[in-house]
């Protein structure tokens, strides 16, 4: 048998449509473990959509995904849960953090709903949040900054060891400084975690960062230029956040 | 040309709404709240047109039943029969005995007789029938002559007897001289005289089934508002007219609407088609009434539906409330702070004033600080709940955290945040329970004189039978006296009140002979008096063996009296004289118990003890005494009374429930909106890890045991606000059985909300769809 893992994210001859419109039309994309990918486009281009197809919330009508090595359009909708909180994690625009919880509860929380028993949980949170470099306890989730917050957010998606981690807007909502930081912060974790990275975003300075770069325009994805040439045009330094 | 343009448009406005509806957030749990509150509102104004009905039709068959005691109309100037009226028990329920006699061949019979019964027959009304089969009624008036039809009795339940006595027991002395039957106005007879008028119980209603039935149907036009008013603020931004607003609201609400209208049909035609017997009261609705006022029953059903519509188009609740998923904070928190902190005050004035109240002189002062008491206990005790509960979140949240069990954990961190939220929540279940206690105890107070007789029922059974035969002659009486079984003892019981002059009633104490006196008249008049106090002289008369068995001295000579004092008899006999109380005296005289006058009044005693045979007695007095005889266990007047208040307050319990019932109702479903805000808060989550089992403990610790909380402390609150109430002298009663059924109902509810929510907050999660497009 080979070493080799499955690749992270594997969709092929993807189509999403209702009734008079196409959304998704055969869209390809791969993603191995340890990459990252962005994928930009203008509002309405199906960015969600594809997202939503990628959970397993919507069903395509033609296609395959497979995450981690398994055909999720062949689970039941029990296993297809299962496989989603053993994979995936995701990063929300606003964070969807709980003000009344402290960070350590937002992240220990994601754990324990999937089964994670409490040690485990309340201790895998709190070493994210260290390493992250949010405080985890004695500050409220409501005190902390937007930066903090979303880092908080990205914890809570890496509590349960994802394969993959989808971003939708993650930047969306924090000023400069914080989308900065936030940016670097996403694009590095396949390195330091080995899992596979895919952000949706309009902000094509977060989307230069990442290995590869689509662009998703009428439902039809294509890849963009090349990272490195993206990054010298909108004057990043060559190697991004890795 | 601008109406085919209209319908249209009409019908799509309607398909919009609907549509709308269906997609909105929460949308299923507004379809149920409207559903539920159409339902109560067309069931309460069917129980209110159902009620005028009975009351109408019952009013209708009173007065047709109720003697002329002139001559009416062409009626020929002669009387034509002769009425009397009396009362008589089953068990400890009173009813109305009614003596006719014929003075014509062609003498008019009362409605639900279709001929005369002969001389010594009785007929019975179907449910006096089937009540007194165990106490001998059949046979208790005289031969059974058959059942009173339908259009004789006020309602079917009504426990009624026309009677005719043998020839000659009725005369125009004992009884009313009748000229026909029906009046315009119906005489207090039967069943009549044990209703409350019409306006005190369309008012229970009013109290305990519209005002809760309107409060639903508030909530349930404002539930999830927010964005129904961000859609006709839109709307209106784009030219959209009232109407065209007012019919997108009402395609959807309209299923849910007609869904609780076409739910209360079958109710309504159950009532139509069958006697419906309630439950709890017992009483018996007759179809054929409701039959007769179908047409207000039926306007009654479409009211609701109408009044519903209205509310949906007209309740706009102010816009950008309710946004955020963050707790509650501020100004709400101390507000409840300080009512909680007032609590205790009002506490104390209640437990301080049964022991201060029985000493002030400043009644109306008394009175305002114990309503001030029960309405800020009322006011206060939801915001201590709601700190005690949102405390408690520090506790459960904790036992969250230490069990990695995560619906407990937030929800124990959502509860620390939100008192506001829980006294809402537990406001109105606490105050209606609270109240549901007053109403209960209130009336339930009873006289020294019920109590008394309570004691003296328990005490003594039937082994003292009191027996009036006013028209009796002393030898009918001595000769039914000789039949009467072994161990009955006979004394005349004569009794007068009269004033006292405060300060001569001391008139010394112990026996002392002084002849013989009448036991009749003023018998026992201790002299005028200017005082204002009154005193009962008891007279008895009896032989040797009674007067031993009562444990009294005998005087020497037939005819001697002696005065005793009550307190040196036996505990059968002081009960007897509780009138007179412990510290009087009774007049003893030796003789036959009759003295020889006509009108008797006796007691009848059992030597050993035990019951008398009360039921051959009343049959056998009836028989040889004249047919107004009455025979009764002692007390029975007072018991009998309170049995009659006790069963008018029968309906309060059951109405008293539906509206608590319909009031956690509203307060439950007004707060799940604050719930599902917080499943959409969590959705993501619980999408992402797979998990719905948080939701159930949310709603649980959330909805159900707050909930729960409140409906026990609630009767923790109503037994502490009746306080004054059910100790002496006001002895008021709170049924255990009525609020072990009130928490039991508000647990099953909880339950169901809570089931309702969870499944409600699965559905949202389930939509949940990452939405930054």
């Amino acid at each position: 048998m080979s070493g080799k893992p499955p690749p992270a994210l594997e969709v092929s001859a993807l189509r999403y449509e209702t009734p008079g419109r196409v959304l998704l039309d055969d869209v390809e994309l791969h993603l191995a473990q340890g990459e990252s990918a962005a994928v930009t486009g203008p509002s309405g281009s199906g960015k969600s959509t594809l997202l939503s197809c990628l959970l397993g919330l919507i069903r395509p009508a033609a296609g395959r995904i497979t995450i981690a090595g398994t055909d999720i359009g062949r689970l039941s909708p029990r296993r297809l849960a299962r496989h989603r909180r053993d994979t995936t994690g995701m990063v929300f625009q606003f964070g969807e953090l709980l003000p009344e919880l402290t960070p350590v509860e937002n992240v220990a929380l994601a754990a324990l709903l999937a089964g994670t028993g409490r040690k485990d949980a309340f201790g895998r949170a709190r070493q994210l949040l260290d390493d992250l470099g949010v405080p985890a306890v004695g500050t409220p989730t409501a005190d902390l900054s937007g930066g903090e917050r979303q880092r908080t957010a990205v914890a809570r998606a890496l509590v349960n060891r994802p394969t993959l981690l989808l971003a939708d807007e993650p930047t969306g909502a924090l000023d400069e400084r914080n989308r900065e930081n936030v940016a670097d912060l996403l694009f590095s974790l396949p390195g330091r975690w080995g899992c596979a990275v895919l952000v949706v975003t309009h902000d094509v300075t977060v989307a230069a960062r990442a290995d590869r770069r689509y662009a998703l325009s009428d439902g039809v994805l294509t890849p963009a230029a090349t990272s490195q040439s993206y990054r010298a045009a909108v004057n990043l330094p060559s190697g991004g956040a890795r | 040309m601008s109406r085919d343009r209209t319908r249209p448009l009409t019908r799509q406005l309607l398909r919009i709404g609907h549509t709308a509806g269906q997609g909105a957030t929460g949308g299923q749990i507004r379809f149920v709240a409207l559903a539920c509150a159409t339902l109560a509102l067309a069931v309460t104004f069917a129980v209110m047109a159902a009620t005028w009905a009975t009351y109408e039709e019952r009013e209708a068959r009173g007065s047709a039943r109720s003697p002329q005691l002139r001559a009416m109309n062409s009626a020929t100037g002669s009387p034509q029969l002769l009425w009397k009226g009396t009362g008589d028990s089953i068990g400890d329920r009173q009813f109305e005995v009614v003596h006719i006699a014929p003075l014509t061949t062609n003498a008019p019979l009362p409605p639900g007789l279709d001929h005369w019964p002969a001389p010594g027959e009785a007929v019975l009304s179907p449910a006096l029938l089937a009540e007194g089969s165990g106490e001998g009624i059949r046979d208790r008036y005289g031969r059974y002559a058959g059942e009173i039809g339908a259009d004789g009795l006020a309602s079917p339940g009504e426990r009624l007897a026309y009677v005719r006595p043998a020839d000659g027991a009725l005369t125009k002395q004992n009884a009313y001289p009748v000229y026909g039957f029906g009046l315009p106005a119906p005489w207090a007879l039967g069943d009549l005289a044990l209703v409350r008028p019409l306006p005190v119980f369309l008012s229970l209603l009013a109290v305990f089934l519209l005002l809760p039935a309107g409060l639903l149907t508030v909530v349930a036009a404002r539930l999830g508002a927010t964005g129904r008013d961000r859609r006709t603020a839109l709307l209106g931004a784009l030219g959209a007219s009232r109407r065209q607003v007012a019919l997108l609201s009402l395609g959807e609400a309209g299923r849910p609407v007609l869904l609780g209208t076409a739910l209360a049909v079958p109710l309504a035609a159950l009532g139509l088609l069958f006697d419906l017997r309630l439950p709890w009261t017992g009483y018996l609705v007759a179809a054929a009434d409701l039959r007769a006022h179908a047409g207000v029953l039926t306007a009654g059903l479409l009211a609701a539906p109408v009044l519903v519509a209205a509310a949906v188009v007209c309740f706009h609740p102010p816009s950008g409330q309710g946004r955020s998923t963050r707790p509650l904070g501020g100004a709400r928190s101390r507000l409840v702070k300080v009512a909680a902190g007032l609590c205790p005050l009002f506490l104390l004035i209640l437990s301080w004033f049964p022991a201060t109240a029985g000493r002030s002189e400043a009644r109306t002062a008394m009175t305002l600080v114990l309503m001030a008491g029960i309405v800020g206990t009322l006011a206060t005790l939801p915001a201590v709940i709601a700190l005690l509960i949102s405390a408690a979140g520090r506790a459960v949240a904790a036992l969250g955290r230490r069990r990695g069990a995560p619906g407990t954990l937030l929800a124990g961190r959502w509860t620390v945040g939100r008192p506001g939220y829980l006294a809402r929540l537990v406001a109105g279940v606490v105050i209606a329970v609270g109240l549901l206690c007053v109403v209960q105890v209130y009336p339930s107070m009873s006289s020294a004189f019920v109590q008394g007789a309570r004691e003296a029922r328990a005490e003594l059974g039937f082994s003292m039978l009191t027996v009036e035969a006013h028209s009796a002659s002393a030898e009918r009486v001595d000769q039914w006296l000789r039949a009467v079984p072994p161990g009955t003892r006979a004394v005349g019981y004569t009794s007068t009140l009269d004033p006292v002059d405060v300060g001569s009633t001391d008139s010394g104490s112990g026996g002392s002979e002084s002849g013989s006196r009448s036991t009749t008249g003023t018998a026992g008049a201790t002299g005028s008096s200017s005082g204002d106090e009154i005193r009962l002289n008891a007279v008895l008369r009896g032989e040797c063996p009674v007067l031993a068995t009562l444990g009294l001295p005998c005087p020497r000579a037939e005819g001697a009296s002696l005065d005793v004092p009550v307190s040196s008899a036996a505990p059968a006999a002081r009960r007897l004289l509780s009138g007179v109380g412990p510290a009087g005296e009774v007049t003893v005289v030796r003789g036959s118990p009759t003295g020889g006058e006509k009108g008797a009044v006796m007691v009848l005693v059992s030597s050993d003890g035990r019951d008398l045979p009360l039921y051959d007695l009343k049959r056998t007095a009836r028989a040889q005494l004249g047919p107004l005889t009455a025979v009764d266990p002692l007390g029975q007047a007072w018991i009998g009374g309170a049995q009659l208040v006790a069963d008018q307050l029968r309906w309060v319990p059951l109405l008293g429930t539906m509206g608590v019932v319909l009031v956690a109702l509203s307060a439950a479903l007004n707060n799940l909106a604050e719930i599902m805000r917080f499943a959409r808060a969590i959705a993501p989550l619980s999408v992402l890890s797979g998990s719905r089992r948080v939701y159930a403990a949310v709603a649980a610790w959330t909805l159900m045991v707050p909930l729960c909380v409140a409906a026990v402390w609630g009767v923790i609150g109503g037994v502490w606000i009746t306080l004054p109430f059910t100790v002496p002298p006001r002895n008021g009663v709170l049924p255990g059985a009525t609020l072990a059924l009130v928490v039991a109902v508000l647990v099953a509810l909880s339950g169901v909300l809570a089931a309702i929510a969870a499944r409600g907050a699965v559905r949202e999660a389930e939509r949940w769809r990452p939405q930054q497009d």
